[in-house]
């Protein structure tokens, strides 16, 4: 199997296939948790729904420009209880990456204390 | 360990928020090495960063355990939360210009570096239950939409 192309960190955007009213996409980026490890086991991610709906809430994580080399949408929040897998050939490409990996060690431990209550 | 330490060291160190900055910075810093070897910069600037975090490590911490002792109504927290943005923002630059000097090549400084900014996130969390303690719970039914049509789009490619 093919080494993974994306990694734990990243922000990425899925084929999605829902479009709005008109016919345009409706796109949503995903954030990536799950480890490079597994990652490569079948080519198969772990990810995070995220949104720029700017919501108070036990759940909802709101992220920094500062945290990725590319700026997100104002406002983008993980919603840390919306989390699903999917495989590489879904997505349709790289929007950015963590600057660093402590961002991703924060996010896991908000998500593990908060979502698995660990 | 390899640390670069060069005018932008001490131009971020000392005067990232000087408006002022290129000008000012080289000329100190060509007057510091007149005066100090690089090697002695090089770890007083380590010993006062790490002295530095460890600083900000127990204010958030103390802030924390004020916090839990003490309590916050939902609108003191929420007045908090708001404020403490800034804090964020501020904190990540920090951490980012610790790591684009390559200060972060120093075990101890990338600890201490790192505990210091899952502390302060820890308090924003903190601040965030709070925050929301009675809040109505809202539905992002998009999302779910969402997340349910690429699975079931996955499940579909499974099957062919």
């Amino acid at each position: 199997m093919a080494a993974p192309q994306y990694k734990q960190g990243d922000v990425v955007y899925l084929y999605n296939p829902l479009t709005m009213p008109k016919g345009e996409p409706l796109e949503h980026p995903i954030f990536i948790i799950s480890s490079n490890t597994s990652n490569a086991y079948e080519n198969r991610y772990t990810g995070i729904m995220m949104s720029a709906t700017s919501l108070k809430d036990k759940f909802s994580f709101m992220l920094e420009n500062s945290m990725f080399e590319r700026p997100l949408k104002p406002n983008s929040q993980l919603r840390l209880y919306l989390v699903f897998s999917f495989n590489e050939s879904e997505i349709r490409n790289l929007h950015s990456r963590v600057t660093s990996s402590v961002y991703t060690k924060i996010i896991i431990k908000n998500f593990t204390e908060l979502v698995l209550a660990v | 360990m390899n640390i670069s330490i060069n005018n932008n060291t001490i131009n971020h160190l000392y005067f990232t928020n000087s408006y002022n900055v290129n000008y000012g910075a080289t000329r100190f810093f060509s007057s510091l090495k007149k005066y100090f070897s690089i090697s002695y910069l090089k770890n007083k600037l380590i010993e006062y960063s790490s002295n530095e975090l460890i600083r900000l490590i127990t204010i958030t911490e103390g802030l924390q355990n004020l916090i839990a002792e003490n309590g916050l109504t939902e609108k003191e927290a929420n007045t908090m939360l708001d404020s403490f943005s800034i804090i964020i923002k501020k904190s990540n630059k920090f951490f980012n210009l610790l790591q684009s000097i390559n200060f972060l090549d120093s075990d101890n400084v990338q600890q201490l570096a790192e505990t210091c900014l899952i502390t302060i996130y820890d308090l924003r969390s903190q601040l965030q239950q709070l925050a929301v303690a009675t809040a109505p719970h809202i539905n992002d039914s998009e999302l779910h939409k969402i997340a349910s049509a690429i699975s079931l789009n996955n499940l579909v490619a499974i099957q062919q």
